[in-house]
């Protein structure tokens, strides 16, 4: 047998049980013996420990318990409720505002989720003309004072 | 238990009455379950002076919680989870103090215990002996990690099996098995350490 799979034994082996292979390994090996050694001053240890008998509870335990509980369990129920509810929706609070942070930081500036607000936007706008456009039934049906421009082909400028 | 043990019924009756905020039937699940209470706590904590006090700790505890105890385990189990947990929490609070007196007898003292505790096995050691080897082995548990105390606490001193550790403690069979394994396996290493540093 091996030293480790007697050291698992020993420790689960009452002292007048040990079966004969660890026995036999245990003549043969000093530091088994040495462990089992330990073990048993260990166990002896804890029997003597088990056997100490434990204390009873005084006279009148429960009664000065069930006394205290009544000082105990007013302020601390009604309290310890009303801070556990609102604490809770707190905590609740915390974490929708948090992950709609975090949403706010990991989405993309465009895309399905966002709106309207941040995408660019087109407006007609009127182009802005260059030339100056003619009336469109001829200078005889406008009202205007203006002078009409000059048509430099033909040189007859004057009206 | 202080008190013939009342039938399933009614015990269930009486706690469905303290979750409703009644406060008398708790006194009778007091009387009913105080011995097993004060037994883990003075296994596990092994201060003898503290342990009435810790039991009306652990009690009020278990009446603020008993709202949250659903019948899945038996309201005893329940208890001692809550017992358990309670004394995880104090013995991390507290810290070790070294190991004296066994490690100040001579050597001859010293090696005349161990071949008796050998020789005897698990019982028969004089009453010298004995306050000796609890005075080791509650400074060896003083010693150890806050979760060997309570394993081997419940095992060796609750005489509690491996299951019922596990229902106790939430975990699986396996893993108290491992856990046990462990804390025994430190404890020797402890006492082999505390041998050759002497």
């Amino acid at each position: 047998m091996r030293c480790k799979d007697v050291e698992t034994i020993l420790g689960e082996a009452k002292p007048k049980s040990l079966p004969e292979p660890v026995r036999e390994h245990l003549l043969g090996c000093n530091s088994c013996r040495g462990i089992w050694r330990d073990w048993l001053l260990l166990r002896a240890g804890f029997v003597a420990l088990a056997e100490d008998p434990a204390p009873q509870a005084s006279l009148g335990f429960g009664v000065r318990l069930i006394r205290r509980l009544e000082f105990v369990q007013d302020p601390g129920s009604a309290a310890a409720e009303f801070f556990e509810r609102v604490g809770r929706r707190f905590v609740l609070a915390g974490l929708l505002l948090a992950m709609l942070f975090i949403l706010a930081l990991v989405l993309p500036s465009s895309g399905p989720l966002r709106g309207p607000a941040t995408a660019e936007v087109y407006l007609a706008q009127p182009e802005p003309s260059t030339q100056r456009e003619g009336p469109i039934l001829g200078d005889e049906f406008s009202d205007s004072n203006e002078i009409t421009p000059v048509d430099s082909t033909n040189g007859s400028g004057k009206r | 238990m202080d008190k013939p043990t009342p039938d399933a019924g009614q015990e269930v009756d009486w706690i469905k009455r303290v979750q409703q905020g009644e406060q008398e039937p708790f006194g009778l699940l007091i009387e009913l379950h105080q011995r097993r209470v004060f037994s883990i706590i003075y296994h596990l904590i092994r201060r003898r002076d503290d342990v009435e006090d810790i039991a009306q700790e652990i009690f009020i505890k278990a009446f603020q919680a008993i709202r949250s105890y659903n019948f899945e385990s038996s309201f005893g189990t329940w208890l001692s989870r809550v017992s358990v947990n309670h004394c995880y929490d104090y013995l991390r609070r507290l810290r070790s103090s070294r190991v004296r007196y066994f490690w100040e007898m001579g050597d001859e003292a010293r090696l005349q215990l161990e071949a008796r505790a050998e020789r005897e096995g698990e019982a028969g050691l004089n009453q010298e002996d004995q306050m000796v080897l609890k005075e080791f082995t509650t400074k060896l548990l003083e010693r150890a990690p806050v979760e060997d105390q309570v394993v081997l606490g419940l095992k060796e001193l609750e005489d509690l099996s491996v299951e019922e550790i596990a229902e106790i403690m939430s975990l699986k069979v396996s893993t108290v098995k491992v856990r046990l394994h462990r804390a025994r396996k430190r404890m020797l290493k402890d006492v082999m350490r505390m041998r050759e540093g002497r």
